[in-house]
């Protein structure tokens, strides 16, 4: 009741009233559950003059765009007022680790009024969004007896950590897990990432190694550079990696930049933009090769010395003839030469264009290709890892300064310090390829092998428990969500699902048990950079975990406890502990690494290099003396190893251009006439800060198309559209630019699937329009390729 | 009455609140303080009735899945209930407004028992913090800081938030809630 005195500003208000409603309160009271009603206490200690003080925390952004940036919270009596960046002196070895928009927004996700607030589990039906508030124990209680219950029925081979976190770090969730599993008996392995998979089969069959990566200062040494769908304006691919292009333009250097969109890095740095359809990239590789060769731009010393199967001279004894990459480039066994004429209308590249690329890529020494990962996340995504490769070896640039091995890889991770790591074991040996996780559900036990089954002939059991960790890749980041979204549905198929997170992701609506997670700023961690980054970051608590979320290390330790791990899991050390045990391991090999003290205040260590690190130097060099880590010790163009898997047409010996199913040749495309890629949107990480309004504000959820397409179809730019194929349907709006090829549209992937009543998705996520057919060698992703078609939505 | 709304707001129920509003409603007619008040129990009366006829158990269930869509999720809310989140540019918790309750509180010697993981301004808090004042009418400090936190901050975001609630309410109880909570702060301001 408002006041124990009678008053009648408004002339009603009697006192007889305001007690009855009183008496309501009594009732509420008793009827509210012993829940906590009075929420302010007395007691509280009397505004002081410290209060104004600010404290600035230094801590770190790390999502997985690749960057890892120094974020500073000013903090003021608790709260976060603001938040900045490096501000240590910007030097051209030490350059500062800025934030972009993204984290520096980040003030905006940490106090989201959405962030999830306590542990709940599912009531409606799994998918459906309807939640009720519990407790922690009652939510641990559940996980544990869920965990013992599995254990019994199916075996440890059940459960499954999904992969990908938004929230990673030395204590995240994933690594906090995998270490209280592997005590607990083991679980369901997984290799691969959503990334690179495929690139990383086509260089360790090329090249022995997925290091293949010279440091970025080296692109200062090139003269001519081509980003091969390579985009770090907007997807940063590692901090400050566009302030080493920069440094390369600078110098010097010609950039072309090979992307079927006129990306932002394409603005920033290039000199010429040469689109190219989605899923073509051999057929352009292919004919510079031919014009490498005809126009005899080749290095054949450096072929000669260093490559298996280039030409016939130097392919594997007993291998039939024709079967060298020169022979198939020329058409000597199927009588189509690879020229430019013919890559023409496969590329939608004019000859004239390739002749004059290839022309100078041959002749301007060094030069670079840098591949990003897009170009890999196709149907044959192996192939263009190695085509490249091979072009870099026919110009002889592998392993010089200012040149590049072609295909995107780590530098050596050699170079960094190793920082130690919440030591984990599985007992389990099974594995499966990442992103097969949706068959293991459905059909794991058929799942052999040749599905990228390792460790045993076949799976024993379906995954029946899944714990997805701060991740997205549960259903949002996974391909053909109409699909995935089926799948998890079905209770019958996984039993159970946790999920711990920050938001209501779409993979988090469909958690039986949900739970709070913390951001970087509640909890102390550590964080690493990609290879390429010379440093490493501390992450300050900076402020109380939010409502009743807790960090990772406190409730995997409660939930070990419930399952008598605890002092296993803890080796009775605190969180700090641990992480003090991390740089401690990282001192014993590094001595100039800083105090854990140090650290910690300062925040980072940047360490300096005396030179930049050249990949294959040494091979190159001295190839009697180092080989490359290959069967044959050479750079294998040609390799025995992939005629063994006996899938010639899909899987061929040496690098070549395959006809993509949803390419641009398939004969669906009289149904779907438009490819549709994805990129990564500068205004988020994968699906983080999705739901940050200043980063909707930035740059919106939106389809780009040509105008001819668009005219053809009758849309204006910023139309709603309705993008379709068998698989699923989305309704957002279009940018109607020249800054995408005719034929082409792109759609930003990592928007919430937002379905409506009919199942359409009101936000434009990628994935429901994507396939989980795999990649033939890695089993890796191919989630740009896909035909649709567009239509106007709404009439105007 | 504002403590009644302080519960409402904070806590959604474990069983029905029907009988004691039946009560309420059926032994005594309202006297509002002015006509949003009147609204605001009229709805809570139509409530009472339809309420009437649901089991207790369907009814809190009902009542409760409509307090966390409201104000607590899991995902977005349709009517957040914490002032900053109206207030400062970036619509996120804990901003400036956030802040210069938590010092208000202070000067009082009130809080929150975990500071910082809950932002001070939410609704009822805010009116726990009125009727505190309230309480210590006599003092002119109190007179004063009540007069003060009315107009910097209950007043400046209660009919945003109570639109969102009212429209954003799936029933009748809250939509109710709504109305009878902005008449409640616009009396209070009333009352020098």
């Amino acid at each position: 009741m408002t006041t124990d005195r009678d008053h009648t500003p408004g002339g009603q208000v009697t006192r007889r009233t305001l007690l009855k409603w009183g008496a309501v309160l009594s009732g509420a009271a008793a009827v509210s559950g012993g829940l906590e009603l009075s929420g302010l206490r007395s007691g509280t200690a009397r505004a002081a003059a410290g209060d104004k003080d600010v404290t600035i925390v230094p801590s770190a952004c790390a999502h997985n765009c690749g960057g890892r940036c120094v974020l500073k919270a000013h903090v003021k009596n608790g709260t976060i007022t603001a938040i900045t960046t490096d501000d240590e002196p910007d030097t051209a070895d030490a350059p500062q680790l800025r934030a972009c928009m993204r984290g520096r927004s980040y003030r905006t996700r940490v106090y989201h009024p959405d962030r999830l607030k306590y542990p709940m589990k599912r009531v409606g039906k799994r998918g459906e969004g309807k939640f009720e508030r519990i407790s922690w124990d009652e939510a641990l209680t559940t996980i544990a007896e869920q965990l013992k219950r599995v254990k019994t029925k199916y075996g440890h081979e059940a459960m499954y950590i999904p992969y990908g976190t938004g929230n990673a770090g030395k204590l995240s969730e994933g690594n906090c897990m995998r270490r209280l599993l592997g005590l607990f008996g083991g679980y369901l392995g997984a290799y691969n990432n959503y990334s690179n998979a495929a690139n990383t089969y086509g260089t360790n069959y090329t090249v022995g190694t997925e290091n293949t990566g010279s440091s970025r200062e080296d692109l200062a040494n090139s003269r001519f550079i081509i980003l091969w769908g390579f985009n770090p304006a907007e997807t940063v691919f590692s901090t400050n990696t566009s302030y080493y292009l920069r440094r390369a333009k600078e110098a010097g250097a010609k950039i072309v930049v090979i992307d079927p969109r006129y990306s932002d890095t394409v603005v920033a740095f290039a000199d010429q933009w040469i689109p190219l359809r989605p899923t073509t990239d051999n057929a352009l590789i292919n004919a510079i090769a031919h014009v490498l060769i005809t126009e005899k731009l080749v290095n054949q010393a450096f072929l000669d010395k260093l490559a298996l199967g280039y030409d016939e001279e130097h392919l594997p004894e007993g291998t039939p003839k024709g079967s060298s990459f020169k022979s198939y480039i020329l058409g000597e066994t199927d009588g189509t030469p690879k020229s430019p004429e013919w890559a023409e209308p496969i590329t939608g590249i004019p000859a004239a264009t390739i002749r004059k690329l290839a022309r100078e890529y041959g002749a301007v020494k060094p030069a670079a290709i840098v591949m990003g990962y897009g170009p890999q996340r196709h149907a044959y995504g192996e192939q263009p890892s190695r085509g490249l490769i091979t072009l870099q070896a026919m110009t002889g640039n592998i392993g010089v300064a200012g040149g590049s091995t072609g295909a995107m890889g780590w530098i050596g991770y050699g170079r960094s310090p190793k920082m130690g790591a919440l030591p984990a074991i599985n007992p389990v040996k099974f594995s499966i390829p990442v992103f097969l996780f949706t068959d293991a559900i459905v059909r794991g036990t058929e799942m052999t092998a040749a599905d990228g089954v390792k460790g045993g002939d076949r799976l024993p059991v379906n995954i029946k428990l899944i714990l997805n960790l701060a991740g997205n890749a549960l259903l949002n980041q996974h391909a053909d969500i109409n699909k995935t979204a089926k799948t998890l549905a079905d209770e019958s198929k996984v039993e159970f699902i946790v999920v711990s997170e920050q938001f209501l992701t779409p993979s988090a609506r469909f958690a039986d048990i949900l739970l709070p997670a913390t951001t970087w700023f509640e909890r102390n961690d550590i964080a690493t950079p990609w290879a390429w980054g010379d440093y490493v970051l501390f992450q300050n608590k900076a402020i109380e975990p939010l409502h009743e979320a807790k960090s990772a290390y406190d409730w995997v330790t409660l939930l070990a406890d419930k399952l008598g791990l605890k002092d296993k899991f803890t080796e009775g050390k605190t969180d700090e502990d641990w992480l003090r045990f991390m740089v401690e391991d990282a001192r014993k090999a590094w001595p100039d690494f800083p105090t854990y003290e140090g650290f910690k205040q300062r925040g980072v260590y940047k360490y300096k290099y005396p030179a930049p690190y050249v990949a294959f130097k040494q091979q190159v060099e001295e190839p009697e003396k180092f080989k490359f880590p290959t069967p044959s010790g050479k750079i294998e163009i040609y390799s025995p190893a992939l005629v063994k898997l006996n899938n010639p047409k899909e899987i061929p010996a040496i690098p070549k251009y395959i006809e993509a199913w949803e390419g641009p040749a398939d004969p669906l495309t009289a149904k779907y006439p438009l490819q549709c890629i994805g990129w990564h949107y500068k205004r988020r990480c994968h699906s983080i800060y999705d739901n940050v309004p200043w980063m909707e504000e930035a740059a919106r959820q939106e389809m780009w198309m040509n105008p001819i397409d668009a005219t053809a179809r009758g849309i204006s730019d910023g139309d709603q559209v309705k993008v379709f194929n068998d698989r699923g349907t989305m309704v957002l709006p279009v940018k109607v630019t020249p800054r995408i090829m005719p034929g082409v549209t792109a759609v930003p992937q990592g928007a919430w699937w937002t379905p409506d009543s009919q199942g359409i998705d009101r936000r434009g996520s990628l994935n429901v329009l994507t396939s989980q057919r795999p990649t033939p060698l890695a089993k890796a992703n191919p989630q740009h390729t896909n035909l649709v078609q567009v239509e106007r939505q709404n009439a105007r | 009455m504002g403590r009644f709304l302080a519960t409402v707001l904070r806590r959604p129920p474990a069983v029905s609140w029907q009988p004691q509003l039946q009560e309420l409603l059926a032994e005594l007619p309202m006297e509002p303080a002015n006509p949003e008040m009147a609204q605001g129990a009229g709805l809570l009366a139509d409530y009472a009735r339809q309420a009437h006829e649901r089991a207790p158990a369907a009814e809190a269930d009902l009542l409760r899945q409509d307090f966390m869509a409201l104000f607590e999720g899991p995902g977005p809310m349709s009517a957040p209930p914490w002032e900053s989140v109206y207030r400062c540019e970036e619509q996120v918790l804990f901003g400036p407004c956030t802040l210069d309750v938590r010092q208000a509180y202070r000067r009082w010697g009130l809080g929150l028992p975990e500071p910082g993981r809950e932002p001070e301004d939410h609704i009822a808090l805010e009116l726990e913090f009125l009727l505190f004042l309230t309480e210590r009418g006599s003092d002119p400090g109190a007179a004063a800081e009540r007069t003060r936190f009315l107009r910097e901050h209950l007043l400046a975001w209660i009919r945003p938030f109570c639109d969102l609630l009212e429209h954003g309410a799936n029933t009748l109880f809250y939509q109710g809630m709504a109305r009878l909570l902005l008449g409640y702060v616009l009396a209070e301001s009333m009352i020098p």
